[in-house]
């Protein structure tokens, strides 16, 4: 079961909760360690949520200072110290995501945004072939069919909501619905 | 577990559920272990997704400008108290992770110290405040160092709740200061902390203990209610 895989092994070694302690003990060399450890990828994730690279820039940003602060809350024990700091960066992007969509409702300027659609359709493909093919998530995704693996992906890497994964799928909204929450828990079984 | 928790988890986990509805798992997660379980799992399930990310390029100053945040905070985030506490914690219910917590003692010792030898060989207090509950009974004394250190000396054996703790607190006697965390106390005992940096104690300087949750107040400000409280007095 993925919980019960080591923390951090892939970015060098590094102690993720340790330093996450070492933050709630005030010691800002272990936020910088973090910081020069995961804010290029945190990045990466930020960015394709909110595909701005000034807003994703923000995003880290108050990632760290929110890591910084909460740090007392992580639990050893309690999942990952990654899923905890990952976490962190995608609730703050995801929220950031719903606010410019409130504020700007589709800026008709945004002459990329169609192009950029294609290729988060497309990446949303390519995100299957990047997962380590020796690892459950990359055989459960697989398993589902493609137009719903397409909705679960839309969602997580993208922070679409129901409707607008709709909207991408050119699917009703029951439909996409449905699909999710099937897909959602062939997964959950799956990777048991 | 019903499948319409793991549900929750999953839709909240994707980002699927909007702001309130988000809050509001975040709020239940901390009295369903259950809910908080499914939530984690679901988490650590889609994780690679993020792990597996190509890095991007950050702004030369991205990290100046978040060390220039961090200090905003400086005023209400007593870190280092409350990290020492988080560390106990963590001591307590996970043994598996003393390593942690021996690199999180490292840290925190250089800033807090706790020690009858220590305390010892310290020389006399500056300023003594015997801090009293609501009828008047004394229930711990404070001595107050000209370094920012006190030493906090229980006279009474208060029950502290579970899930609670006991945080001290002091006022610096300067226009519009508000009261400052001083650090956590787990359990009655005598012990010494160091807060952040604040002007020397003086005379009438006020000092009081209360009870707040667990990893010290949430607004920075004594919230719970008070143990005891009393004013420096010149130590003779």
């Amino acid at each position: 079961m993925s919980t019960h895989k080591s923390d951090g092994n892939a970015a060098g070694g590094i102690d993720h909760g340790g330093l996450l302690i070492r933050c709630a003990a005030g010691d800002r060399t272990a936020l910088q360690s973090l910081f020069e450890a995961e804010a290029p990828r945190m990045k990466a994730v930020a960015l394709r949520m909110l595909r701005r690279e000034e807003a994703a820039e923000e995003a880290v940003q108050d990632a760290f200072i929110r890591i910084w602060r909460k740090a007392h809350q992580y639990e050893p024990g309690r999942g990952t110290a990654l899923g905890w700091i990952y976490t962190v960066q995608r609730s703050i992007a995801l929220n950031m995501l719903r606010s410019e969509k409130r504020e700007i409702s589709q800026a008709p300027e945004d002459i990329d945004a169609a192009r950029e659609l294609e290729s988060e359709m497309q990446s949303a493909d390519d995100i299957l072939g990047r997962l380590d093919e020796s690892k459950r998530l990359r055989f459960c995704l697989g398993q589902l069919e493609p137009a719903r693996r397409k909705a679960v992906l839309l969602a997580y890497a993208y922070g679409l909501s129901h409707g607008e994964i709709a909207g991408r799928l050119a699917s009703p909204l029951g439909t996409i619905k449905a699909w999710l929450r099937r897909s959602l828990s062939v997964l959950r079984e799956c990777m048991q | 577990m019903s499948a319409s928790l793991h549900e929750l988890a999953d839709e909240y986990v994707i980002g699927l559920l909007d702001e309130a509805e988000s809050r509001d798992v975040e709020r239940r997660m901390r009295d369903e272990p259950e809910l908080e379980a499914a939530v984690l799992a679901a988490r650590e399930r889609f994780l690679e997704i993020d792990l597996t990310e190509k890095p991007a390029g950050l702004s030369d100053s991205a990290w100046t400008q978040i060390v220039d945040r961090l200090g905003e905070s400086a005023g209400d985030d007593t870190v280092v108290p409350i990290g020492q506490a988080r560390a106990k914690r963590a001591a307590s219910g996970v043994p598996a992770y003393w390593k942690h917590v021996a690199q999180a003692g490292m840290a925190a010792c250089l800033l807090l110290v706790v020690g009858l030898g220590w305390i010892a060989s310290r020389p006399a207090p500056q300023f003594v405040a015997v801090l009293l509950d609501s009828g008047g009974e004394p229930q711990a004394v404070i001595e107050a160092y000209a370094d920012d250190h006190v030493v906090v000396l229980p006279l009474e054996n208060f029950a502290v709740p579970e899930g609670r703790t006991l945080q001290v607190w002091t006022k610096p006697n300067t226009p519009d200061a508000q009261p400052v965390s001083l650090g956590l106390m787990e359990q009655i005992r005598r012990l010494s902390l160091t807060g952040p940096d604040l002007p020397p104690p003086s005379q009438g300087q006020l000092y009081e203990i209360t009870i707040e949750q667990e990893g010290g107040s949430p607004t920075g400000l004594p919230t719970g209610p008070i143990v005891g409280k009393g004013f420096a007095k010149t130590a003779i």
